[in-house]
């Protein structure tokens, strides 16, 4: 492998490392835009779009950067040999090949991994983990910007208003719920008989039970009182008498046969 | 280069049959022969310097010439002259070669030299030829001039022009050996009868070889403009340094720096080459200004402080 090209392997390897962290810093961006913007109105487009715009800018800064210095930083004994090797490229004597030589010799030993920012992908992920988790807390107890600033807030987050938790059904379900998820009030008193409807956060199913005593239901016996039966002949074939035999024979024959 | 550092490591070795320590010593003068240039070197008497350069010359099969210098030695002496000659009873003119037709030349207290004396020397060593009335004659290569100087004794001396001593790659200081080498010294001259025998290690070609590879050495860029930086910083700190380093410093400094990679047997100059090339390379080219010699700095203290500073 010629030195050039070996020095554009390795630089392309760690670009390659860092456009990976850019990556999850896109991700982490894009959460928490969506974290932000599932409590107010606003599109989350917004967020895909942003995240998206900064990891291209970032790839093409990463791309054009040289990170070759990189190795130089990280393997010392190595930084002026290549620097040495780099500077003189174009230069064809013994001693600069065998300086190439051995450049490539050493790298040899050079682990990729060294420059993998392990401890900032460790943070990074932590970071997407703890903000998805933020996210579906929010969906799943349908958190908003509004609810905060009327303190209309679900369970442990209300701060000591009435709550599902504390008040009753009717008083807040059935009066105060107006514009969320449960919808308009009066559905819930469908035949006005009191229903728990609860959405399962993890799939979706809804629950509907019945709730109160078993009325039994009482159905009117109105039937028609000049019912008739009548027989239909519509299906009989009109066979002579005298041919009804041979019409019998020949479809016992067939059965036979 | 494992090679490379492998000859002159036996080559240490040999020396070090008759010289006892003076590494630093003898490495610089053998960084000053593969940058085919001269070196002037200071230091008291009884330092081994000559021995150090003869013993070079024998390892090296190289013609060793010594010249010791005094106020009444004339440029013919050191370069040559014509002479009658009667070949068939005819008289005629036959230049006569003096002691600079050698590979190595040892010009001892050269500061003892008219600067006339000097002058002829001094085009021998930048020219690698010698005048004599109105013939040339170009000297054998490689050719070398250690020049000695004592730092004491300076009364009735003809101290080297700035100008002169600037053609000199480099100013070795022969310092004192230690205790424990000052021992072997003893123990090796008042035991054996004769002198130890030097091998010959290195043919002239082999000499010129390594002089050709010495200039192969790869340098950074980073590292050259650090050299440059640092022979700059000489002309502009004004607040140590009256007259500062030449250009041609900077060329001696990576040319030195270059040798010492390869004696080392590395394939290209390290930050280190650079800093411990610029003591020899420019203490001699520098001269400080009236304040920093009052605080008592030597030449080699401001060339420390520049190289702390330069980057």
């Amino acid at each position: 492998m010629k030195f050039n090209k070996l020095l554009e392997e390795l630089n392309s390897t760690i670009i390659s490392e860092e456009i990976f962290v850019k990556f999850l810093y896109a991700i982490i961006i894009y959460l928490s835009l969506l974290l932000i913007l599932t409590l107010t109105p606003i599109s989350r487009t917004f967020a895909f779009l942003t995240s998206l715009i900064y990891f291209i800018v970032v790839m093409v800064l990463e791309w054009k950067k040289d990170k070759i210095e990189e190795v130089e930083q990280s393997y010392p004994n190595l930084k002026e040999e290549i620097t040495t090797a780099r500077d003189n490229i174009k230069v064809n004597n013994p001693i600069v090949d065998a300086l190439k030589k051995e450049i490539k010799e050493k790298v040899k030993y050079v682990r990729s991994s060294t420059f993998f920012p392990l401890k900032r992908v460790y943070v990074s992920f932590a970071i997407i983990v703890l903000l998805s988790f933020g996210i579906v807390f929010i969906t799943s107890n349908s958190i908003t910007a509004k609810k905060f600033i009327t303190n209309d807030l679900p369970g442990l987050l209300s701060f000591g208003g009435k709550t599902p938790l504390n008040g009753t059904f009717n008083d807040s379900y059935a009066t105060n719920i107006t514009d969320d998820i449960y919808g308009e009030a009066d559905i819930l008193q469908l035949g006005n008989k009191q229903l728990d409807i609860r959405l399962m956060p993890s799939s979706y199913e809804i629950s509907v039970r019945e709730e109160g005593e078993f009325k039994g239901k009482t159905f009117d016996n109105t039937y028609a009182s000049n019912i008739q039966t009548e027989s239909s002949d519509a299906f009989e074939e009109n066979i002579p008498k005298e041919q009804q035999d041979l019409v019998k024979n020949y479809f016992l024959k067939l059965a036979e046969g | 280069m494992k090679d490379y550092k492998v000859v002159f490591e036996t080559l240490y070795k040999e020396i070090g049959k008759v010289v006892v320590g003076q590494n630093e010593m003898i490495e610089q003068v053998m960084i000053a022969v593969l940058c085919e240039s001269n070196a002037l070197l200071e230091g008291y008497p009884g330092l081994a310097k000559t021995l150090v350069v003869k013993t070079l010359a024998e390892a090296m099969d190289l013609k060793f010439n010594r010249i010791q210098n005094t106020p009444d030695l004339m440029p013919s002496d050191i370069t040559g002259t014509h002479i009658i000659e009667e070949v068939g009873g005819k008289r005629q003119f036959k230049f006569q070669p003096g002691p600079l037709f050698a590979n190595i030349v040892l010009a001892d207290e050269i500061n003892r030299a008219t600067p006339k004396t000097q002058s002829a020397l001094l085009e021998s060593m930048q020219e690698k030829q010698v005048t004599v009335g109105n013939s040339t004659f170009k000297l054998d290569l490689p050719f070398f001039v250690l020049a000695t100087q004592n730092p004491i004794e300076q009364e009735g001396t003809y101290p080297l022009p700035e100008a002169q001593s600037d053609r000199f790659l480099l100013k070795i200081q022969a310092v004192y050996p230690k205790a424990a080498e000052e021992e072997k010294i003893v123990d090796i001259y008042t035991t054996h009868s004769e002198k130890p025998k030097i091998k010959v290690l290195l043919s002239k070609e082999q000499l010129l070889h390594l002089q050709k590879t010495t200039k192969q050495v790869p340098i950074s860029n980073e590292l050259k403009r650090k050299a440059i930086n640092i022979v700059r910083s000489t002309r502009e700190r004004k607040d140590l340094i009256q007259y500062g380093a030449s250009p041609r410093a900077s060329i001696g400094l990576v040319i030195a720096a270059k040798a010492r990679a390869l004696m080392h047997g590395r394939n290209h100059v390290s930050s280190e080459d650079i800093g411990v090339m610029a003591l020899p390379v420019l203490r001699h080219r520098i001269i400080l200004n009236f304040e920093a010699e009052r605080k008592g700095m030597k030449t080699d203290d401001a060339i420390i402080d520049i190289l702390k500073k330069v980057k």
